[in-house]
């Protein structure tokens, strides 16, 4: 009996000892929250995870190239016609809700979007924690560079699917499930909104090191192309007039313009040029092995079958005729020699495109010498960034809304002919006397081909059924992709989108 | 008229002790002849009275009686003995065993029992029946020797089987049953030779296995390693050498089929050049340039015994296994066991046991075995004439225009260095404390420490388009992992007139730590292994990583024993377990065990047909802490995937989810068994069966959550998984004279899986993504990762059947498929994928076969599946290789115009993406049975000063039958993705010569 008790209280003893003993976080882990918030070196730490999100295979890679271009009449699928169904059925609009790619680029979008919430959240508790007022603003910049992050990526989640929903805060998975989807206008409103709050935080420019990071002007730029597609849903003045205030502003503020040479802006050298007002960063760090810092964006879309091993790529997303014989019949010749990349030539770098190609014709705005190609894997590219919007595109979404009759925007001093007329100049093409909004769309098709502008801009200006329809383009059907299926499956809130 | 002679006897040896009782002391202790171990709770009586006693806990008795009166020692049993005390004295009892099968006894967990006693299905084989088997690992011996317990071989030198006790109960990986050696927790026994053994006992429900709780949901494998013998010293050798041999190698096509079927396949595609068999200098099969007979050895010692004070055994054990693939790739182990036993006094018994092992494994690239599947079979393995190779002149299919999907296999399996070596060590130590003759105090330290090296090292070299490497690579991981264990158990044991009880309380606290270390250089030169060094390799380019893990567990349990005059018995547990895996950190478990020993009962007395009867039942919980650690808090992400580039600069960061972590509550296994033992034909058949019903609920493991929170997936309670069956057991004993006798022992187990809830969750949960789809999925209703695809109805024979057919596919046409459309909407989508079977066999089943003849002796066993299906995934992949080689198979059975094939495709359409798809063509049936083991064994007594020496041939798994277009049946997997056959190491069979001596 005295035995007993013993043991009866042994177990008292361990039992009340035991809750530290049983409540561990896992080994070789940080909690997110509870970082050291009186340290203003610690501000950015989720500032830059929501950059990192931006460099996802998900959002800006395969199924981005897929999404947003090879859907267009400027590209074709590219690589062997066996290869990879889901990007053959975006090409031929065969796809539906279970195209895993459409699946991917849905989950990548909001892959950013939660790291940008999380960096949102995070910034007031540094800032009640810090004592300084210019780290308390500093924070207040932070939170407003990932403002601009998730409202990037809402505006490119309205522009693929039109009705998500929003989620702007951490949720249970359970929360998460029944999330219900917001109409295209509403998100487009929210987007603006952060958009907003974030041109008002933050700075006009950064320090060198910081090439790539998001100014005042990147989330003008962003606002004013999102405002360019509201305009084609409703408010359509008061839209132009925002894009042309926002884009005069820019181009009156001296930070931007462009480079002389068409082609330096798609080499190496043209990263995070003047004429740069976002791209995705992508980079080996020098290196040759090691975490993946890069995309293979470029790698998707290098020459299929070339060699040496780092000049080849997956030969996806190649230049249609379509796009060939409307740069030949522009005479287009200056952009054409960048943006077409012929087999059996040899480049003005000194690179071979061998006959034993694939595919007759490669994306030239993502080719990389072979010098700059140091990845020890066959690596192509992996030093390209992915252009979002460029200077040029500023100019011509000016010009845009100065066609469509905005008064607003007048202090840069340019006209919309101007504003058309610089793009050309660069480009060796005779300037124009007058400017249609034809003139400008056009011009937009032959600045930003393979940019991953043109099927979202076919839909926003209605070109869409003329050009696509014999790629088996159908509308209204085809104006947004389908949900997801699998989303579908994971959040029976969701509602297929017409007619698929 | 016995009976009254007794009682007459009875009165009068009554009287002459009250008048002439000289009293006597005498005590003693009632040992087990054979193993040593003291029999508790044995009945110690006067002759002829009701004066009486029981052993205690060590088996020891003190008893006064009157000089010259007879002492009965009787166990149930054991043949009873009677002394005539004619003085003060100590004896020694040795006790024998009167049966066979009923009266052993068991480990069941924290003490034995007798299998008479117990209300649970438990199966225990003997170390020396596993020893008989040619295998490197105990479990693989298993095979087929025991109901419930499914074991998948694999054919990699060193790699361990995969084991399943009673159907899969884990959707996530953590369904694999815990293993205890001696008191110590293991992952796995891989490590134990089978001669280390002496016995293995497998606890299957969950009445059984409650006393091991939180690790004990998919059972228990319980291994006592070999102690001493009572008055007997041991001292043996034990080895054998083999030569291994490959089995049921697939035939595929030679050169000239390869070349017809290939133009075959190509003739409708415009501008296709015919190839020429004569442009290709040779004809090269493959699997036979990658196989090669291999040797392997075994060499044990032994050296133990027992005294009344002490027992003590040593061991060690060499094993040399070389991999039947023709590249490095072996396995060898040395073991040194040694353990310890002292009665220090009357009241305290202490002991040691330790286990080292040391091993090494030349782990092969089985991707070498896919090659050889798919590469054309016309260029030469060695190749002169390819000077673009270093250092080796490997051949290149690149040289014959082939793509840079393949790969010359020979070179595929050459350039591989990948090797694990590491030491594991289990140590336990305990003290026993006799409080009282009934009470015992046992404390325990169990320790298993794990510390292995891994190294990947690919050199320099070239063969020919992609198959190369720049820069050699190396990556290295320390690994070191510690289990520990501290168990304090309370037994108390006692016996009041009819009624026999136990009771046992118990603490156990654990602590379970991993750490690892891994480095990864580049431009490391080889050229010995003392060069393979992190050190040596490029400055730049190097990279370290470390993490690991610690698990906190906290355990109270008790159990109750009870025996009402052997004829009614009960057993009952109750756990209370604390884990720090879970956020609902306590989980309370209950188990109730009860068996009736019906040939006990009065009416059974006059019954001849059943020399032993007995009904259990059981139904008890189990928590299952096997599973993944889950966190209450978000935790950061850290690394290059958390941190933005700027320019050519990257900046650190640390990102998070944006989902609330899910509170863990315990996984619990919910399982009932019903089940009888018998013994019939004068004890010369004996058996069980039971029928099984084991229902996992809250079945930890990571499921899809919607998107939105930065994870596409959490860990959570997401379902329930039901596993049931019946199991039947079968031992028939004959000896026939002292010449001959013999035994055929048959074993069956059903398993039908399914889950039966996915907790909120309307996706099936994917498993094996094979060319871009899903080919297993699990789903309510169905088995954890059944196979999901198109049902072929047919091919197509002609133009006008394609055309004329009402349901649209997306290619119609000659030498096609045709799959059913299942919801008869006249079109063939993603909603006519049907259930195709699944990886989880319907019945296991082994049968036994030993027979002993003056000094001779054979056995025999047997094992078989049926039902389980594999999915040939090595097909699956003829659109990425369109012109790779083909199997044998196919090429003889393929469609064409003149071999009208209903079940396969043409040359041409197997090259299609849409045939090259999860439909039933690739799910093939897995079904086999195999001849596992055939010895003959010659035995010499007393030769050259040895008490005897045993000489036996052997054939480990020498036969095989399967329809399985592959190497081998045995495809393993995780649970959700099984049965996908990708590059299966072959099998082999090991024919070998052995030799036991006994000193």
């Amino acid at each position: 009996m005295k035995n007993n008790s013993l043991i009866i209280l042994l177990s008292v003893f361990l039992f009340t000892g035991c809750n530290g003993f049983l409540d561990i976080r896992p080994e070789a882990t940080v909690p997110s929250t509870g970082m050291d918030y009186t340290k203003s070196e610690n501000i950015f730490l989720p500032i830059s995870a929501a950059y990192a999100s931006l460099r996802s295979e998900s959002a800006h890679s395969f199924s981005y190239i897929g999404t947003f271009e090879i859907t267009s009449d400027n590209a074709d699928k590219g690589s062997t016609p066996e290869d990879n169904p889901p990007m053959a059925q975006l090409n031929n609009f065969s796809f539906d809700p279970t195209n895993t790619l459409i699946d991917d680029i849905w989950t990548g979008y909001f892959n950013i979007v939660s790291s940008a919430n999380n960096a949102i959240y995070q910034m007031p508790l540094f800032e009640s924690a810090l004592l300084n007022a210019s780290d308390k603003l500093y924070t207040q910049q932070c939170a407003g560079e990932a403002k601009t992050i998730r409202a990037y990526a809402y505006f490119n989640l309205a522009r693929l699917f039109g009705r998500v929903p929003v989620i702007d805060k951490t949720l249970t998975s359970q929360e998460l499930a029944t999330k219900g989807q917001e109409s295209t206008d509403s998100i487009y409103r929210f987007v603006e909104k952060d958009l907003l709050e974030a041109i008002n935080v933050l700075p006009e420019s950064y320090t060198s090191v910081w090439a790539g990071r998001i100014t005042k002007y990147t989330a003008m730029a962003i606002k004013a192309k999102v405002h360019m597609y509201h305009a084609s849903l409703e408010n359509t003045t008061a839209n132009w007039d925002s894009v042309a205030s926002l884009t005069d502003r820019i181009m009156a503020s001296g930070h931007f313009d462009l480079l002389p040479d068409f082609r330096t802006e798609f080499s190496l050298d043209g990263k995070n040029s003047i004429e740069s007002l976002f791209e995705i960063q992508s980079s080996t760090l020098g290196k040759s092995t090691g975490d993946a810092t890069y995309l293979q964006y470029a790698y998707e879309q290098g020459p299929r079958g070339n060699s040496p091993g780092n000049m080849q790529g997956w030969g996806f997303c190649t230049p249609s005729t379509n796009l060939i014989s409307f740069f030949t019949a522009r005479h287009d010749s200056v952009r054409a020699l960048t943006t077409f990349l012929y087999r059996g030539t040899k480049t003005p770098e000194g690179d071979s495109i061998k006959m034993a190609c694939s595919n007759p014709v490669y994306n030239g705005k993502v080719y990389t010498p072979s010098a700059s190609n140091l990845w020890s894997y066959n690596g192509y590219g992996f030093d390209q960034d992915v252009h979002i919007i460029r200077y040029s595109d500023v100019l011509l979404m000016f010009a845009e809304a100065k066609v469509q009759g905005s008064v607003l925007g007048n202090s840069s001093g340019f006209t919309a002919l101007s504003a058309v007329n610089k793009v050309r100049a660069r480009v060796k093409l005779p300037l124009l006397n007058s400017v249609a909004l034809q003139d400008v769309w056009d011009e937009r098709r032959a600045e930003l081909a393979l940019e991953e502008d043109r099927f979202f801009d076919l839909i926003r200006t209605g070109q869409a059924v003329s050009a696509l329809s014999g790629l088996g383009f159908k509308a209204p059907k085809n104006n947004v992709f389908p949900i997801p299926l699998a989303q579908m499956q994971l959040n029976t809130t969701l509602t297929q989108n017409p007619s698929y | 008229m016995k009976k009254r002679t007794f009682y007459l006897l009875m009165v009068a040896l009554m009287l002459a002790g009250s008048l002439f009782a000289q009293n006597l002391n005498v005590g003693g202790v009632v040992v087990d002849k054979k193993t040593g171990d003291p029999l508790i709770g044995a009945t110690v009586m006067q002759k002829g009275t009701s004066n009486g006693t029981v052993t205690d806990l060590d088996g020891k008795f003190t008893f006064v009686m009157p000089m010259g009166t007879v002492l009965i020692i009787s166990y149930v049993g054991y043949i009873s003995q009677e002394f005539v005390i004619k003085e003060n004295n100590q004896l020694r009892v040795l006790m024998v065993s009167n049966t066979e099968n009923l009266e052993e006894v068991v480990v069941v967990g924290y003490g034995t029992q007798k299998v008479k006693d117990m209300t649970a299905p438990i199966s225990t084989v003997k170390g020396s029946d596993l020893n008989k088997q040619t295998t490197s690992s105990a479990m693989s011996a298993l095979q087929g020797q025991m109901a419930g317990v499914q074991v998948v071989n694999s054919g990699v030198p060193g790699q361990g089987p995969d084991v399943k006790i009673r159907g899969l109960g884990s959707i996530g990986d953590y369904g694999n049953p815990l293993y205890v050696v001696d008191g110590v927790f293991v992952d796995n026994i891989d490590f134990l030779s089978s001669s280390d053994i002496e016995d293995l006992t497998v606890l299957k429900d969950a009445s059984a296995a409650a006393i091991y709780g939180v690790r004990a949901a998919n059972g228990v494998v319980l291994v006592t390693t070999k102690k001493g013998t009572m008055d007997h010293v041991n001292v043996s050798y034990d080895g054998y050498v083999g030569y291994q041999v490959p089995v049921n190698v697939m035939k595929l096509a030679s050169k000239d089929q390869y070349v017809q079927m290939l133009n075959d396949a190509n003739a409708g595609i415009t501008g296709y050049v015919p190839k020429v068999a004569s442009n290709y200098p040779t004809s090269t099969d493959w699997y036979s340039q990658l196989l090669r007979n291999a040797l392997t050895h075994s060499h044990s010692i032994d050296i133990s015994g027992a005294s009344e004070k002490t027992n003590y055994s040593f061991g060690g054990n060499y094993l040399y296994q070389e991999g039947i693939m023709n590249a490095t790739n072996d396995y060898e182990r040395y073991n040194f066991r040694a353990r310890l036993d002292q009665k220090v006094t009357d009241w305290l018994n202490i002991g040691f046991n330790s286990v080292i092992s040391n091993f090494t494994q030349d782990i092969p690239n089985t991707d070498a075995f896919f090659q050889a599947f798919v590469n054309p079979p016309v260029y030469k393995p060695y190749d002169k004439t390819n000077t673009a190779a270093y250092p080796v002149l490997f051949g290149s299919p690149q040289q014959y225009g082939f793509g840079n999907q393949y790969g010359n296999p020979l070179a595929e399996a050459y350039y591989n260095n990948n090797k694990q070596s590491g030491m594991n060590l289990i140590f336990s130590a305990f003290a026993e404390f006799a409080l009282s003759p009934k009470l015992k105090f046992r404390t325990s330290y169990n320790l298993d420490y794990v510390n292995t090296i891994a190294q990947n090292y690919t050199p320099q070299y070239n063969v020919g388009g992609s198959q190369g490497l720049i820069n050699s690579n190396l990556t290295k991981t320390f690994n070191l992992t510690t289990k520990q264990i501290n168990d304090n158990l309370l037994t108390y044991t006692d016996k009041i007139g009819q009624n026999s009880f136990s009771v046992l309380l118990g603490q156990s606290t654990r602590i379970e730590k991993q750490t690892y270390l891994t480095g990864t250089a580049i431009n490391v030169p080889g050229f010995d292994e003392q060069s393979i060094y992190l050190t040596n390799g490029s400055f730049d380019n190097r990279y370290t990583t470390d993490g690991g893990y610690t698990y906190n567990g906290v355990s109270f349990f008790t159990r109750g024993t009870y025996n009402y005059s052997d004829k009614y018995l009960a057993t009952l547990t109750f756990r209370a377990d604390g884990s720090s895996k879970y956020q609902d950190k306590w989980g309370y478990f209950p188990s109730l065990g009860l068996g009736w020993i019906m040939t006990s009962e009065d009416f059974m007395k006059n019954q001849t047909f059943f020399q032993f009867l007995k009904a259990r039942a059981s139904y008890g919980m189990l928590g299952n802490d096997n599973v993944p650690a889950n966190s209450s808090v978000i935790l950061g992400t850290t690394g290059a995937a958390s941190s933005a580039v700027f320019g050519n600069t990257l900046v650190t960061g640390v990102g998070a989810q944006t989902v609330v972590q899910n509170y863990l509550k315990w996984e619990v296994v919910n399982e009932f068994d019903l089940g009888f033992d018998f013994s019939i034909v004068n004890q010369k058949l004996s058996g069980s069966v039971d029928y099984y019903n084991r229902i996992t609920s809250n079945v930890v493991f990571t499921a899809p959550i919607a998107t939105g929170g930065g994870v596409a997936d959490l860990l959570a309670n997401n379902g329930s998984v039901q596993n049931q069956g019946v199991e039947l057991n079968l031992k028939w004993t004959e000896k026939i004279n002292k010449d001959l006798s013999y035994n055929i022992g048959f074993n069956a187990t059903t398993i039908a899986n399914k889950v039966l809830a996915l907790n909120g969750i309307n996706t099936p949960i994917p498993g094996a993504m094979v060319r871009g789809s899903y080919a297993t999925e699990t789903k309510v209703g169905y088995p954890i990762g059944g196979f999901w695809g198109y049902q072929v109805a047919g091919v197509y024979q002609n133009e006008s059947a394609a055309l004329l057919d009402p349901v649209n596919q997306l290619i119609k046409d000659v030498g096609y498929f045709k799959y059913k459309d299942q919801n008869g909407d006249k079109v063939i989508d993603e909603k006519d994928k049907v259930y195709l079977g699944s990886a989880i066999p319907w019945l296991t089943s082994g049968v036994t076969f030993g027979l002993n003849y003056k000094k001779f002796d054979v056995s025999l066993s047997l094992q078989g599946e049926l039902g389980n299906k594999i999915l040939n995934a090595k097909r699956m992949n003829r659109d990425v290789f369109a012109d790779a080689n083909y199997d044998l198979n196919f090429y003889q059975n393929a469609w064409t115009p003149t071999n009208h094939s209903n079940t396969y495709p043409s040359a041409a359409a197997y090259n299609t993406s849409f045939i090259q798809q999860a439909n039933s063509f690739f799910v093939e049936d897995g079904s086999y049975a195999r001849i596992q083991n055939i010895q003959i064994g010659y035995t010499v007594d007393k030769l050259f000063g040895m008490k005897n020496v045993r000489v036996y041939l052997s054939a480990q798994n020498p036969f095989t039958y399967f329809t399985y277009n592959g190497f081998s049946p045995e495809v393993s997997g995780t649970p959700i993705s099984n049965g996908v056959d990708t590059n299966v190491y072959p099998m082999q069979a090991t024919y070998s010569v052995g030799l036991k001596l006994n000193l």
